[in-house]
């Protein structure tokens, strides 16, 4: 799994959906199953295609440059999941529909077929503290970076 | 009253379950703790029902918290559909005192 979740990994069950999905994952019709994440789980994303976006892949060569191997590398943006089964809290900048940095958003909005994803649980903190991770997180929430 | 989560062995809520509200993030979800020693589980505010003062329910419909007078503090009820764990409802009284 150093690779993550990848877009053409098999479907493992359907579900039903009642409420307003982000139209990217409405299109390519598959969301990701957040039961066993836990808040303050982090999220990890990279385009499938390194080469399709200039800032994650300067960001894979400076992680490269830094002395970590490829397998870690390669993972190009984070996120602290919030717990709801679909909220990421984030640092971002021109995410399409969101103002520059932390934000809120759907996991779902990676849902588009071109961005793998892994998720990540620091073995040393309990789930208590894991929340903590989270609630800062939202206490960063509008902070400009 | 029972209060025990068991999200991942039986697949959702079972009874009835007193809480505080922890945190509100306005727009996105609420966490609510259910004892000092565990951590706080995070509601999506579409599961999240008004209990009017005639005794009937209404979903939030995206008030100011403010206004309704949900507060980090406030006590929340969560109740689970017979027979469907997974569906559990959020349930905040403005009228009643704690």
């Amino acid at each position: 799994m150093a690779d993550g979740l990848l877009p053409s990994a098999p479907t493992r069950r359907k579900i039903r959906i009642d409420r307003q999905l982000p139209p990217q994952a409405r299109n390519w019709g598959r969301i990701l199953d957040l039961s066993a994440a836990e808040p303050g789980d982090l999220i990890l994303t990279r385009p499938v295609d390194a080469n399709s976006d200039k800032i994650s892949a300067a960001i894979r060569k400076a992680q490269l440059e830094g002395g970590f191997a490829l397998e870690h590398a390669q993972w190009t943006h984070a996120a602290v999941y919030l717990g709801d089964d679909e909220h990421l809290c984030e640092a971002n900048f021109k995410a399409p529909g969101y103002p520059n940095g932390v934000i809120i958003r759907s996991a779902f909005d990676y849902c588009d077929g071109t961005y793998a994803v892994r998720a990540r649980r620091p073995k040393d903190m309990n789930a208590k503290e894991r929340f903590t991770n989270s609630d800062w997180c939202i206490g960063e929430f509008g902070e400009f970076l | 009253m029972t209060a025990f989560y068991d999200k991942k062995g039986a697949g959702g809520w079972h009874g009835w379950h007193v809480g505080q509200v922890a945190r509100l993030v306005p727009g996105k979800l609420v966490y609510v703790a259910f004892s000092p020693k565990d951590a706080p589980r995070a509601f999506k505010l579409d599961s999240l029902l008004i209990k009017q003062s005639n005794g009937t329910f209404s979903s939030y419909a995206g008030e100011p918290f403010s206004q309704l007078g949900l507060t980090v503090g406030s006590s929340v009820e969560v109740v689970s559909v017979p027979g469907h764990p997974a569906q559990a409802n959020l349930v905040f009284d403005p009228f009643h005192k704690s």
